[in-house]
């Protein structure tokens, strides 16, 4: 044996193995490091915004999310209960002639807000609209633009340097739902109803100095759906129109603020390119039209059990043939990342796949379909078992199944 | 067996969250991160330290870090840098007269002894202290940590033939300093 040979051998052979208390004890330490760190992510981001569904890249490309991260935008802007600052009722006449806004959303510890653009028709219909994330709110995927006309929602990540296309779908109808909750009309019965009901408060305050803001403050009372909650609207004494709105969480025997919605830029025309993404993207950007029409698998005469496997089954196969355009209609991610993501190993082989079962607590037609395959790298073989790969239908187009993530 | 395939799934899942996916890579890596440790720092309470506090500061990266790329070599210069951090640390604290004023870990102490060490490694950790440590670095990150010359010269900001000859020499001495262990070895 070569002395090279022999002191590699040596070093091989040094080991080293743990004692399985204190390995315990290190793993929880890194275990609640993960819970910390997750917590704080969720905090940053907000819960109800649903940012998990954000945060896997293959999540995020499917329209599912594109539909969705524009509707829950919208509704984290405009937290449904804050327009129950509109308890003013010449507020309610100054609201209707409002064609343009703009929104911008602190939260406490950021400098930088979410904002939000809409153009309303002359019906009062929201006809456009934009919405802006920077990189804190959304720790993965880095900042994000919506944007939504006609029939089109586009989305582009920065960092990706991603645009994304997909039929708006669902989005007016919605997005018009969010707004009902914003006529100050309805707002306004709806803080005398809680207020009869008795479960806020409302207090309004017109200062004696008429150049200073009327405040209402909005106390959400024990009982109610969002107790500990304080709002609190700077009214413009002149236009009637809301300025700002405090939120406010009720901690530590006090009312710690939390953010600041912004609404100072009435009926300023927003320039039509804000809401069309194409020309807004660098030229470098990749585009994924999810409204194309050869995406997804075919569910053709087969049930869903059979569409969501058979849909497994065709991604592998094509990482088998290594033919990742077709993977790539199966997981709109693009061909680019797909390579980058499995050119390195040769899956050779689908050990297993299925049975497919309906995701738990999931609300849509989503299914999980366990998947055996068995790959090559470094030129040697191995198998992995793949338990939660998630299946769902494309939005818009019932009919052809995509995979939505490989894993939790 | 190594397995980049799993690895990428790994981080994959990981970056969403998942508690087994950070279970999983901990399982998987802790013991080579560990020996490595040992054999960078040459004492089993400070690369103990080093191993957890990676670990502990990977958990709470998910957002930063990135889904490509290897991990194993990721953990392990992690591992690197962070001894070279503290080495400099100590350097600047015994150069104003500090000692043992930090302690890597979050605010965390093991209950008892984390890392065993088998023969071979004491034994190997006790030459490798006989080695200057930009050698011993070169030698522990090419064999255990499997990162090229290429790699090892970016972390140690040196060109890559003064990396290859620092393992060149390492090696030497170390063959040197092992010699009846490796008698040892070959003859069975």
């Amino acid at each position: 044996m070569r002395p090279a040979d022999n002191i590699k051998r040596f070093i091989d052979k040094a080991a080293v193995s743990t004692h399985p208390h204190a390995d315990e004890a290190v793993l929880e330490a890194v275990l609640a490091a993960q819970r910390k760190a997750t917590d704080k992510t969720s905090a940053a981001t907000r819960p109800s915004l649903r940012s998990i569904a954000m945060r896997s890249p293959i999540t995020t490309l499917a329209a599912a999310a594109v539909v969705v991260a524009a509707v829950v935008l919208f509704i984290g802007l405009w937290d449904k209960s804050a327009p129950a600052a509109y308890a003013l009722d010449m507020t309610i006449e100054a609201n209707q002639s409002v064609r343009w806004l703009h929104i911008k959303n602190f939260t406490i510890g950021h400098a930088e807000p979410r904002e939000g653009w809409i153009e309303f028709g002359a019906d009062g219909q929201a006809r456009r609209a934009r919405s802006q994330v920077p990189d804190w709110a959304s720790p993965v995927e880095g900042a994000w633009v919506l944007a939504w006309k006609d029939d089109t929602v586009q989305r582009w990540t920065k960092k990706e340097n991603r645009l994304m296309i997909a039929k708006a779908g669902n989005v007016r109808e919605q997005l018009t739902a969010v707004l009902q909750e914003l006529d100050p009309r309805q707002i306004v019965a709806h803080i005398a109803d809680l207020e009869q009901r008795g479960q806020v408060e409302i207090v309004t305050e017109e200062p004696p100095d008429k150049t200073k803001p009327i405040v209402v403050t909005v106390t959400y009372l024990p009982g109610s759906d969002k107790p500990g909650r304080r709002k609190v609207l700077a009214v413009d004494p002149v236009t009637k129109l809301v300025n700002t709105i405090g939120l406010y969480e009720f901690q530590d025997g006090q009312y710690r603020q939390e953010g600041t919605i912004e609404l100072r830029e009435y009926n300023q025309p927003i320039d039509p390119k804000r809401f069309d993404l194409t020309s807004e993207a660098p030229p470098s950007a990749q585009r994924l039209d999810l409204s194309a029409t050869n995406l997804g698998f075919p569910q053709g005469l087969l049930n869903d059990e059979q569409a969501a496997t058979e849909t497994v089954r065709a991604f592998f196969e094509a990482l088998i043939d290594q033919d990742y355009e077709e993977a790539g209609r199966l997981i709109p991610i693009g061909t680019a990342a797909l390579k980058e993501h499995f050119g390195k190993a040769k899956v050779l082989r689908i050990v297993s796949v299925g049975p497919a079962t309906p995701t738990a607590q999931s609300q849509d037609k989503e299914l999980t379909v366990p998947c055996t395959i068995e790959y090559e790298e470094d030129g040697k073989k191995a198998t992995i078992t793949l338990q939660g790969i998630r299946v769902g239908e494309l939005p818009q187009q019932p009919g052809r199944w995509i995979i939505q993530t490989l894993g939790d | 067996m190594r397995s980049m395939m799993e690895d990428r799934l790994l981080l994959w899942t990981f970056k969403r969250g998942s508690p087994d996916a950070l279970r999983r890579v901990y399982e998987k890596y802790k013991n080579d991160l560990l020996k490595l440790a040992v054999a960078l720092v040459t004492d089993v309470n400070t690369a103990e330290d080093v191993v957890q506090d990676v670990f502990v500061c990977f958990a709470q990266s998910a957002a930063r870090i990135g889904i490509t790329g290897d991990l194993r070599k990721y953990l392990v210069t992690c591992v690197a840098n962070r001894i070279r951090n503290r080495r400099r640390d100590q350097q600047r604290h015994e150069a104003i007269g500090l000692d043992g004023a930090e302690s890597l870990v979050c605010g965390f102490r093991r209950p008892e002894q984390w890392a065993i060490l088998n023969e071979q490694l004491r034994l190997l950790s006790g030459a490798l202290a006989q080695l200057p440590y930009e050698q011993r670095e070169v030698v522990s990150l090419h064999t255990q940590g499997d990162l090229t010359f290429r790699e090892i010269a970016a972390i140690q900001k040196a060109p890559i033939n003064t990396v290859q000859g620092r393992y060149r020499y390492g090696m030497s001495k170390l063959r040197s300093l092992l010699n009846g262990e490796l008698d040892n070895e070959t003859g069975g």
